[in-house]
């Protein structure tokens, strides 16, 4: 399975960065206020949110080559969690745009969110 | 054929570019909280903002004249990305968009000057001078720049070539053990519509080569890795119907233009 491409100096991420945990608990509320929650499922999914800037063409060229391999949404890929390293096998980009900015010399920006899929 | 013009310096935009890459998928989300995607590679586009600002009338001109040979969004127009590559698979160099010398034989795998192995060795094992090319579907008026990372392990040279019917350009470079950048830029001056770009190995010759960019400039940016699709875009149009420029003084326009990419 394909790899979340690092940057130049090793990294997949700068700062600031995002990490999220989603759990879909459905909540049913009654007329009398009372209300019963259920627990959509198991453990919790991640997401990150990467954000970069002041990366040059090279990086920027290989994140939109990456993003175009998988299809947007459809590929899965293997990503490392900058905040501990853990490897999380299946995971996908969480939206079908990428928008890359090229600011200036050496000034390449872009945003995206990467998700955890439920195996 | 309908070209987006490149501007007078010969550069082919200025900062900042924007460029969107939109894919499409279908998704449906399970019960259990699984989801299932499934890509459409035929619905994927590509969208650029290009920011052109203090462009003299003649830039400007050239650029409405193509707004009205297409009738805005109406009809297509070649587009050679800005922030591309314009060599499709730009490290697998015995590929279908490669027309190389039918002895020239590929290594693939060496040692690369950016620390991985994805660079190529070419061996020329014929009597007679032979390339690895590709034919490029752009005008042969515009400003290009071929690059690539070369060493050999004797003394071997490498010419890299850019030619088109009427007119060449070339420059050998004597390399050493060493990776060195070598680039060759000019404009071929002739009006067609393909140019082949190039690296011509001697008889016997063995070179190292990688990272082989071409773009539509003055001098070469960094090195961006190409697949299938390089940044020859043939079939582009304008994004937008409305059109404007500021007039910021004598000689001196700013516009925003919005091109998409629909049909690969």
């Amino acid at each position: 399975m394909a790899s979340f491409p690092q940057l130049k100096t090793g990294v997949v991420a700068q700062y600031p960065a995002d990490r999220r945990r989603n759990l879909p608990t459905q909540v049913i509320r009654f007329l009398d206020g009372s209300e019963q929650r259920f627990a959509g499922y198991g453990a919790p999914l991640r997401s990150w949110t990467i954000h970069y800037e002041r990366l040059d063409e090279s990086e920027l060229a290989a994140v939109e080559s990456f993003f175009e391999e998988q299809g947007g949404r459809a590929g899965m890929f293997s990503f490392t969690d900058p905040f501990d390293g853990t490897v999380y096998p299946s995971c996908s980009f969480a939206n079908d745009r990428l928008e890359v900015e090229f600011a200036g010399p050496q000034d390449g920006r872009m945003q995206l969110v990467i998700r955890e899929n439920r195996s | 054929m309908l070209v987006f013009p490149q501007l007078v310096t010969g550069a082919s935009a200025l900062y900042p570019v924007k460029k969107t890459s939109v894919q499409r998928t279908a998704m449906n989300v399970m019960a259990d909280g699984s989801v299932w995607i499934f890509g459409d590679p035929d619905g994927a586009a590509k969208a650029w903002e290009l920011h052109a600002t203090g462009m003299t009338a003649a830039e400007w001109n050239a650029i409405e004249a193509l707004y009205q040979a297409t009738s805005g969004m109406w009809q297509t127009f070649t587009f050679l990305d800005p922030t591309g590559n314009l060599l499709a698979q730009s490290e697998n160099l015995g590929a279908g968009a490669w027309t190389n010398g039918p002895l020239i034989q590929l290594t693939s795998g060496v040692a690369d000057p950016l620390g991985t192995t994805r660079a190529t060795r070419i061996t020329n094992t014929g009597e007679a001078a032979a390339s690895v090319a590709q034919v490029l579907s752009v005008p042969g008026t515009f400003e290009y720049c071929i690059s690539a990372w070369a060493r050999a392990a004797g003394t071997s040279n490498v010419t890299l070539t850019a030619f088109t019917t009427g007119a060449n350009l070339a420059k050998t470079f004597a390399l050493s053990g060493a990776w060195s950048r070598i680039v060759l830029a000019g404009n071929l001056g002739q009006s067609t519509s393909q140019v082949t770009f190039g690296a011509q190995l001697d008889s016997g010759a063995t070179v190292d080569v990688f990272g082989m960019q071409v773009e539509a400039q003055l001098a070469p940016s960094d090195y961006k890795q190409t697949n299938a699709k390089g940044g020859v875009y043939s079939k582009t149009r304008f994004g937008s119907d409305n059109f404007s420029v500021t007039a910021q003084g004598i000689d001196v326009y700013d516009a925003v233009i919005q091109i998409v990419d629909t049909e690969g």
